[in-house]
């Protein structure tokens, strides 16, 4: 280690020795103005931006998703899901009949590894919001919902609340403050896992999940 | 195991003249060139807009790099106060060995890696497999070139130069149940199956970075495929390797970065996955119990001590410059014989190897300037090709600091001597006249062999009647009239 701590000192005194002025925020030129948007173009634009890159949107109202979203896994010859029953999605899925075993995430999140990898064919989680811009979830896993969650599972399902929908990152990092409280992963999800490695041919289901289905909740009148 | 291209094999010369009678590499190049330049425009349709946003990105990476050291300290302290341990390395060897520190520690046998250009750069697959460590590439286009035994011909679609069938033909060799098929999702799908196992049970997970923000100790990983995301979830531990001039200073320079890198590099508003790191796995989650940023220099600090220079150091490898570029765009990354091929690749390689070993990059270019127009962070790449040209011809001064590694590389005392000669000769009237006028007279004397020159082109011979006779004669017929 010794090495690195000479490196560390010969490299920091290479940087220092060069003639800088050292610029500040106010210098900057230039913007990455955005247009503003309603609820209902935030909403029209995620759900376009997403499906352009295969994702699959199901509008769904806060009393149906439950049951859309299972007979949309079933159609898939799903019949098993991981989802957490600590989380406001685990906890929905139980009311409803049983068409699908759900996974409860263990509480040592690591015990699920060789399951996660062998014979799990489709979780369920939460997100944090969405982002108009680029069509983007935001998830910060955690204890309940871990990372491997919503990687590794062939398919992929999020439950996202049309009024947590953002305009941009921008947006989402100055008002939520996150430069306070970064979470040990914070991730921006926009499409199943896709790579143009061969040739430039599109190819999904590249190492994540080789479908993403979105159940966007639309709030009612009234609530 | 893999067979590396040392620049030192063939010359410069011969690689572009192997390249360039390539057809297939050319059309290949070509197409994939047209895709890429097209879907980067798609997704800049305002030209006012794309300005601004430009400024922005220049000004972010100029605002990190006027006060590196100082983000470079803070962004350590901010990590390790998140659990991250922090390494320094001057050179490549540096680098590697506490790669292997970290992997002997743990008794690592297996490693598997997310995209690393600076893993490239240091040669670490090679390195680790002489020390009996296997590091497996998860990166498709970065897997197909390591079971193919080649190197990355571009810096984000690494096996551009590959065909359908090419790579149909090797998988049906070297990867396990997989039968000869040119379809592309079944091989994405076979390659998928072979590395799940490798995800699953590897010790180490290695990958780059893309940005590194100081205010928070965040290591940002930018991808499509998920295995960045795979390498940096799964094993239980993490190592990040990267050049030390990736750091900025905040969390807001963040998005706008974002957005010109995605859309610069491959024409997606987003890409995939942008995963944001800050630390080991905390009491209850699942992530790597360990994570470690190994910070490369490797001549970065030289290009960072000459202001004009430094502007290098602003790049956020989108390689929208080699996309744009027509000398790329006909030879194909791998003619340059260097990591980062292209117009950066040009100005970068200079700094991180010298110049005697790359004198020819900064005049592998017409100087079109396409380069410098697509940068999304305005590094004038056109004007620093210019500034490496001549350094390559210059002896310093007595006592003068050096720029560069290599000064002087291409220095040669003819063309010292005829530069000379063509100065006095321009500046001094009378010794013009004199050159004139023997060059008019004795032009059936010039040499029909100019090395260099006529090798592909014509011999230039002197006109009967230089250009100030045909003005005088001129002036003397209009006076008569």
């Amino acid at each position: 280690m010794s090495t690195s701590i000479q490196a560390r000192s010969n490299i920091l005194s290479r940087l220092r020795s060069a003639q800088t002025s050292p610029l500040t925020v106010a210098d900057d030129i230039g913007s990455a103005q955005l247009p503003e948007r309603s609820r209902a173009e935030k909403v029209s634009r995620l759900v376009e931006l997403m499906r352009a890159v295969k994702t699959e949107v199901h509008l769904a109202t806060d009393e149906q998703w439950p049951q859309l979203l299972t007979d949309t896994l079933t159609a898939k010859g799903i019949t098993s899901l991981l989802v957490s029953s600590r989380k406001e999605t685990g906890k929905r899925l139980t009311e409803i009949e049983d068409e699908l075993e759900l996974i409860d995430v263990p509480d040592n999140p690591l015990s699920l590894k060789d399951d996660l990898f062998s014979s799990i064919p489709a979780s369920l989680t939460t997100c944090r919001c969405g982002i108009a811009e680029t069509g983007t979830l935001v998830l910060w896993p955690d204890h309940d919902e871990p990372r491997a969650m919503s990687l590794v599972p062939p398919v992929h399902c999020v439950l996202l609340k049309e009024q947590d929908i953002a305009n941009t990152l921008a947006d989402i990092i100055r008002v939520e403050e996150w430069a306070g409280q970064m979470p040990t992963n914070a991730l921006l999800i926009s499409g199943p896992s896709k790579t143009a490695d061969i040739a430039r041919i599109l190819a999904y289901g590249a190492h994540g999940p080789r479908e993403l289905v979105v159940m966007l909740v639309q709030e009612q009148e009234g609530q | 195991m893999a067979d590396t291209i040392p620049i030192k094999e063939l010359s410069f010369d011969e690689r572009v003249e192997r390249d360039l009678n390539n057809p297939l590499l050319r059309t290949n190049f070509r197409e994939a060139m047209d895709f890429l330049m097209d879907k980067r425009s798609g997704q800049f349709p305002d030209y006012d807009q794309l300005q601004e946003l430009r400024d922005l990105g220049a000004s972010i990476r100029r605002r990190a790099l006027s006060k590196l050291p100082d983000l470079l300290e803070a962004l350590e302290e901010k990590l390790r106060a998140n659990g991250i341990r922090v390494h320094w390395a001057e050179t490549p060897e540096q680098a590697n060995q506490i790669v292997l520190d970290i992997a002997r520690h743990h008794n690592a046998r297996t490693m598997i890696k997310g995209k690393s250009m600076v893993s490239e750069e240091t040669e670490l697959n090679e390195f680790l497999e002489h020390a009996g460590i296997t590091a497996v590439e998860a990166d498709m286009g970065e897997y197909i070139l390591q079971l193919a035994h080649e190197k990355p011909s571009h810096i984000v679609m690494p096996a551009i130069h590959k065909t359908k069938e090419d790579i149909a033909r090797l998988f049906a060799e070297e990867v396990p149940d997989c039968d000869y098929t040119e379809d592309v999702d079944e091989l994405i799908q076979a390659a998928r199956k072979e590395l799940r196992k490798r995800f699953h049970d590897a010790d180490i997970g290695l990958t780059g970075v893309n940005f590194m923000v100081a205010e928070t100790g965040t290591l940002v990983l930018v991808e499509n495929e998920g295995n960045g995301r795979m390498a940096t979830t799964v094993p239980k531990v993490h190592i990040a390797m990267t050049g030390i001039e990736k750091v900025i200073e905040r969390l807001d320079d963040l998005p706008p970065l974002l957005t010109l890198l995605t859309n610069s590099a491959t024409g997606q508003p987003i890409t995939t996955y942008v995963n944001m790191i800050s630390s080991p796995r905390k009491e209850g989650e699942d992530g790597p119990e360990e994570v470690h940023l190994v910070l490369l220099d490797n001549g970065r600090t030289i290009p960072y001590a000459d202001e004009e220079m430094r502007q290098t150091l602003q790049c956020i490898r989108c390689a929208a410059c080699m996309n744009h570029c027509p000398v790329y765009t006909r030879l194909g990354g791998h003619a340059y014989g260097t990591t980062y091929p292209g117009p950066i690749g040009s100005i970068l390689s200079p700094h991180l190897l010298g110049l005697e070993d790359t004198k020819d990059l900064p005049s592998a270019s017409s100087l079109c300037g396409a380069c410098g127009e697509v940068c999304p962070v305005r590094i004038p790449i056109p004007d620093l090709l210019r500034r490496l040209r001549h350094e390559g011809v210059r002896k310093l001064h007595k006592g003068e600091a050096p720029v560069i590694r290599g000064h002087g590389a291409k220095y040669t005392h003819t063309e010292k001597v005829s530069w000379l000669s063509w100065s006095k000769l321009y500046s001094s009237p009378a010794l013009y006249r004199t050159f004139a006028l023997s060059a008019t007279l004795l032009r059936g004397l010039s040499p029909s062999k100019m090395k260099g020159w006529t090798d592909y082109r014509t011999a230039p011979k002197p006109a009967r009647q230089s250009l100030h006779t045909l003005i005088k004669q001129h002036r003397k017929e209009e006076g008569k009239v």
